[in-house]
């Protein structure tokens, strides 16, 4: 019998960087055309997720991933068909991303992937020798809970999470990532997700970065199991950029599952915000994941009780850390939800001179299962279990908020002149970056003084933007005597999409108290409704038809355009603005899971039609 | 002749898929007495139900392995065989205690990873690349693909044959001008996508345009100096000058060599994987004694 050439290790080696032509430094000019560069817009929308776990990420591997590793991630997310990890059936996104980011969990990376591919650094181990005695005695059942529960309640087997065994598996995946790389066409960044979660709030991070792997090799990435303080993930960022040459962005999410501590008016220590607090964390997290399979954190209903349309994909499970049973029901606090935050950012500027919201948004899957899928009639699960539809109303372990809790969601939108790792991670820097549930829907949102109503109609809209304001992400002030801001707005769908409801800006201001409020108002909408005295509109329709999960774009309006200018402009006044918007009603992943197991869609649970949307980054305006 | 066949099954874990052996290891009360017989009785599918839907519930279990047509089952029995062949490999070729295999192996693998790439691409002559490659084409078949810029005449504020009225009088005047590619964004109307594709394939024009539109666009020939039209699309009509037009193709494989090594690798190792595992399998006597409907056999599987 011949022998095998190369190992996993020597795997990577084959693919590493300088062995291929699409490994490049992301420095200088690209050596490449896009279609912006050649085309007449300033500025082009590439698609991607930044948050996305393959079976390197030990959740995933036990809910059932534990054949979609990062290769296979970045194949799906390339176009290329990929097998599924759970149901082994061949699958493709519907339109492939121009950016992904592979970010696994830091906390013990590949560890059981290893430990039951009988790595011998992990079997030869205390902890490792004892999970092999159980797993032959068949107990695995008991390894898969009392190892999550190990890394949920962050008290790492520290045997099981040594140097080597980390330095490996993250040599692995940062040569994966380096080989995926093809500036121009498409970008894989590398990055990692920072878990931390307190008495099972969630304050998780994805945090990446735009070089190459000479740097990245240069660290291990930070774990909670080193510490789960946020104060101590920006401080060592801050040593290790400037230790290695790397830039980072960390993103937090799921802040919808935080207890409130996502976007507290108080630090880790219980000591209020400080000026330094705010730009330290303003340094490092200048974006926001906003919406993900695990649920929408915009708003909430409680707190947003005026918004018709605040109550849009809740996921109320917090994360149980005792034995992933499930049953903790998530808080609603203004520290959970990001229009809360982006108010709050406002108060305290206002008390301690530096926002320490000001934050950009973005959407990412966070799926489990290697597959970046956003779409709801193409949705392959949270995990990998979570795939068919049997499964997905299945709750036999007794875990609260799976499949059918969690909705299609998850794209980040990013404002950049071409599909580089420079280009796009400096986006994301600037806040030229937006959210959407899923669906491509291109916004565009610039903000100035001086845009007149027939920009709104021009064709070059873009270069008016760029050219007399700024672009989302960006600071509006000095407003002039007797102006108000206006914002010169262009929503289009989708190419494949649906129909597009309406346009609303969101402003928050801060009230003579010094307390954050929030208005929603309707500035472009569809079918040529008549706006209500009270605001309001008429509902959009819905076409879409119960049984086939069909529907039709003849609602709605393909672009949305206007110039808007705010009627209750107040120049001394702190305001943040940004944009939301809605979708014509389109079907819910549960309902193509109803009609394809032939079961009446009020049995799911859920409505078997949603408005998916986007949010823009916001606009600032400080006095 | 037993441990010449075993040896590549640690290449095929270490190839990372041995993680099946986490599934393979199921609860069994007596093991078989003969190493080399695997019993499929129903305990064992039972136990193997419950981790491969992951829900320990036996008597959802049971349900669901009644529920199994024959293939279904075939398959089922095929996974368990294979998996617990496979456990059974793992535990003797000492996976759980030092041992010298385990010990050789590793060196080898030290020893090739300080040879570096040179060794390690050695894997793949020229020979067996070319026939790769031969027998893949399809994978690397180059989609036709297009550049043209286009002038647009939108139909939400004006009837469509406006619209193509508006399109014809533009299209006599360009081409009496001679208007260049590089000036279209300064006529006619906002576009909703972009105003120039450039090496763009069908899917992606459809998209934006619509099948019939990107079918005509298609079917166009190259013309650096020529306004092509009017074209309809669900959003208007459209004036088009189409500069490239790529037909589909299939590479040489001198084109993308660096490709086709890495794929030529991947599958080398896949192949060789499934063989070894297929040898090992082969190399086992197994006796199926599970029948449909026997709760009683539960208690005394033949065979032993």
């Amino acid at each position: 019998m011949k022998q095998l050439p190369v190992g996993p290790i020597a795997l990577v080696l084959i693919s590493a960087c300088g062995l291929l032509a699409a490994c490049k430094s992301s420095g200088g000019p690209p050596a490449y055309t896009t279609a912006a560069a050649v085309g007449s817009e300033p500025s082009q929308v590439f698609w991607g997720d930044t948050h996305l776990h393959t079976s390197y990420s030990p959740d995933a591997f036990f809910f059932g991933n534990t054949t979609a590793d990062p290769d296979t991630a970045y194949r799906y997310a390339k176009g290329l068909p990929v097998i599924h990890p759970y149901h082994r059936a061949k699958i493709q996104i519907g339109t492939p991303l121009d950016f992904l980011v592979v970010a696994d969990h830091a906390e013990m990376m590949g560890v059981p992937l290893r430990l039951f591919q009988g790595d011998k650094t992990l079997t030869k181990t205390a902890s490792g020798k004892r999970f092999v005695k159980m797993l032959e005695a068949g107990k695995n059942q008991e390894v898969f809970f009392d190892l999550i529960t190990a890394i949920n309640n962050n008290q790492p087997y520290d045997d099981l999470h040594g140097e080597e065994t980390r330095r490996s598996v993250w040599s692995d995946m940062v040569a994966i990532t380096e080989r995926h790389n093809a500036p121009g066409r498409f970008t894989s960044f590398i990055g990692w997700e920072w878990t931390s979660t307190p008495s099972g709030k969630n304050l998780h991070r994805v945090v990446f970065m735009p070089q190459g792997g000479e740097v990245a090799e240069k660290f291990i990435p930070y774990s909670s199991f080193d510490s789960d303080k946020p104060e101590d993930l920006w401080a060592w960022l801050e040593e290790t950029a400037s230790r290695t040459g790397a830039s980072f962005t960390a993103i937090p999410h799921n802040s919808n599952i935080s207890g409130g501590l996502m976007f507290n008016d108080v630090d880790s220590e219980g000591r209020p915000i400080t000026a330094e607090y705010a730009r330290t964390r303003m340094k490092w997290e200048s974006v926001v994941e906003v919406t993900q399979i695990k649920g929408d954190s915009e708003t909430d209903p409680i707190l947003s009780p005026t918004d018709e349309f605040a109550d849009f994909e809740p996921f109320t499970h917090a994360i149980d850390t005792e034995a992933l049973k499930g049953g903790l029901e998530a808080s609603v606090e203004p520290g959970d939800f990001v229009r809360a935050a982006l108010g709050r950012g406002l108060e305290l500027e206002a008390k301690v001179g530096v926002n320490p919201y000001k934050f950009g948004m973005i959407g990412s899957t966070d799926s489990h299962t290697g597959m970046s899928s956003a779409e709801e009639n193409n949705f392959h699960g949270k995990t990998a279990f979570d795939s068919t539809p049997a499964n997905t109303f299945d709750t036999f372990l007794e875990i609260k908020g799976f499949g059918a809790d969690m909705s299609a969601s998850g794209m980040a939108g990013v404002w950049a002149k071409a599909n580089d790792r420079t280009a796009l991670f400096d986006a994301f820097v600037r806040k030229e970056v937006y959210a959407t549930t899923g669906p491509r829907i291109r916004v565009r949102l610039f903000g100035g003084w001086g845009f007149s109503p027939d920009d709104a109609g021009k064709k070059e809209l873009a270069q008016i933007g760029y050219a007399n304001g700024v672009p989302m992400g960006g600071d509006l002030t000095q407003a002039p005597d007797g102006k108000a801001p206006r914002f010169l707005v262009y929503a289009i769908k989708g190419p494949r999409g649906a129909n597009l409801d309406r346009v609303q800006m969101v402003k928050g201001w801060l009230d003579e108290t010094g307390s954050a409020r929030e208005d929603v108002y309707n500035i472009a909408w569809s079918d040529n409704r008549v706006l209500h005295d009270d605001g309001s509109l008429n509902p959009v329709g819905n076409t879409v038809d119960l049984a086939t999960g069909a529907y039709t774009n003849k609602i709605g309006d393909a672009q949305l355009s206007t110039v808007w200018e705010d009627p209750e402009f107040n120049p001394g006044v702190r305001a943040v603005y940004y944009l939301r918007v809605l979708q014509i009603p389109t079907p819910r992943h549960t309902l193509y899971d109803a009609i394809a197991l032939d079961m009446p869609p009020e049995e799911t649970g859920h409505p078997p039609t949603i408005q998916e949307r986007a949010y823009s980054s916001p606009i600032w305006y400080t006095p | 002749m037993k441990r010449f066949l075993k040896e590549p099954l640690l290449h095929f874990l270490a190839a990372g898929l041995g993680l099946f052996v986490l599934f393979g290891v199921v609860n069994r009360d007596e093991p078989d007495a003969d190493p080399n017989v695997v019993t499929v009785d129903r305990d064992a599918l039972l136990t193997f139900v419950q981790y491969r839907i992951k829900a320990f519930n036996p008597t959802l279990a049971e349900e669901k392995l009644n529920s199994l047509s024959d293939d279904e089952l075939q398959r089922l029995i095929d996974d368990y065989v294979r998996e617990e062949v496979l456990h059974r490999e793992a535990l003797q070729l000492g996976l759980d205690e030092d041992d010298y295999v385990i010990r050789r192996r590793l060196v080898q693998k030290l020893e090739f990873i300080t040879e570096g790439f040179a060794e390690a691409s050695a894997g793949v002559d020229q020979a067996a690349l070319r026939r790769y490659f031969d027998a893949n084409k399809g994978d690397y078949y180059v989609e036709p693909f297009v550049t043209f810029t286009h002038i647009f005449f939108e139909t939400e504020n004006r009837p469509r044959e406006k619209a193509h009225e508006a399109a014809e009088k533009k299209l006599v005047e360009l081409n009496r001008k001679g208007l260049p590619f590089a000036d279209a964004p300064q006529h006619g109307d906002r576009f909703l996508y972009h105003v120039n594709y450039v090496e763009r394939t069908p899917e992606y024009v459809a998209s934006h345009f619509g099948v019939p539109m990107a079918k005509a666009v298609f079917e166009l020939e190259p013309n650096d100096f020529i306004w092509q039209g009017p074209f309809d699309s669900p959003y208007g009509v459209h004036l088009v000058m189409l500069t490239t037009n790529e037909p589909g193709r299939e590479p040489d494989l001198s084109e993308l060599e660096g490709r086709v090594r890495e794929d030529a690798q991947r599958a080398m190792i896949r192949e060789e994987t499934e063989a070894a595992i297929t040898d090992i399998v082969g190399s086992y006597d197994v006796r199926v004694v599970y029948e449909r409907g026997n709760a009683a056999e539960a208690d005394g599987p033949v065979n032993r």
